[in-house]
């Protein structure tokens, strides 16, 4: 049996799967018994999933003002002459 | 002299190896595909024909990546125009094994992880009352609103990303960025620790308290939101 605060410890080695399987097994019968640390994991994986969808949001999409006109202007003319030369 | 000979000879010339060459740069030339096209033609070199329309396009988002990274728009910026060059100098390297954007991706974010290396200073600082707590006996001390079984949908579906950014700023520099390499930018643990110049053991510690940081962080501003 473990307590809450070791399976707090190995919490992400048990969400990514790397636990050997005596020690998978042991926290999954903690995680059936313990409905804090069953609520606890929901809400740690809707963290993460919510932190996830960030990829997707452009800089346009953080209230931080557009894309400067003036950065892509000169990344173009950059790109332009090397590839001039 | 024969003519598999004279073949053999001509093979091992300067002027044949230069021949064979131009024939493979030809060759790569012929597997081209157009911009359009560039997911679509897997193996074969994207030719950039518009090039201030292809910056348009990808500007945005390897901004956003960048920015992520860096919390800093000056460098990030930076960090956007080192990555362009890059992926034009490095574009026959391409194999097609990835997405375009996929490829470029790793190119921003690992431009992005050089210039936190050349700028960040190493600052941990804790994260207080974000961390879970538990009792003397290793049992979970909850907070917020008890046997609240909905709580994973209510988590997802209430927070604008807003207020996921926020949070996710709001966190220490050691944290957040362990976090946006592994849960946003989707490197492994390896990777981040080799990008991070850490352990894997510690990358998985940072990554955790980033996590259980943020999600404390959400909760109470959702449970603000609610009072």
């Amino acid at each position: 049996m473990i307590d809450c605060a070791t399976f707090d410890a190995f919490i992400v080695d048990f969400i990514e799967g790397t636990l050997p399987w005596r020690q998978k097994a042991v926290f999954s019968i903690h995680l059936r018994m313990c409905r804090e640390c069953r609520e606890y994991l929901a809400d740690y994986k809707s963290a993460m999933a919510v932190a996830a969808q960030q990829k997707d949001v452009p800089f346009s999409g953080m209230n931080m003002g557009d894309v400067p006109e003036d950065l892509i202007e000169a990344i173009s003319a950059a790109l332009q002459n090397s590839s001039k030369t | 002299m024969t003519d598999s000979l004279r073949a053999r000879r001509l093979a091992r010339t300067p002027s044949f190896f230069l021949a064979q060459r131009f024939i493979e740069d030809i060759a790569k030339i012929m597997k081209r595909t157009s911009p359009n096209h560039e997911n679509e033609a897997r193996g074969a070199v994207p030719v950039i024909e518009d090039i201030p329309n292809f910056v348009r396009t990808h500007t945005d988002w390897m901004l956003a990546v960048a920015f992520r990274i860096l919390m800093d728009q000056g460098h990030a910026e930076d960090v956007v125009q080192q990555a362009f060059i890059k992926v034009f100098s490095k574009i026959e390297s391409f194999e097609g094994r990835s997405e375009l954007k996929t490829w470029m991706h790793r190119l921003v974010v690992n431009e992005a992880i050089a210039t936190l290396r050349k700028f960040k200073k190493s600052n941990e600082e804790p994260l207080g009352d974000l961390l879970p707590v538990f009792d003397r006996s290793g049992c979970r001390i909850v907070f917020g609103p008890d046997g609240d079984e909905t709580a994973e949908t209510r988590l997802i579906r209430s927070q604008t990303n807003t207020q996921v950014r926020s949070a996710i700023m709001a966190l220490p520099d050691e944290y957040r960025i362990v976090l946006c390499l592994r849960d946003i930018e989707g490197l492994t643990t390896q990777e981040t620790g080799a990008a991070l110049d850490i352990s894997e053991a510690n990358v998985k510690v940072r990554l955790h308290r980033a996590r259980a940081a943020l999600k404390r962080m959400l909760e109470t501003a959702e449970q603000e939101e609610t009072i």
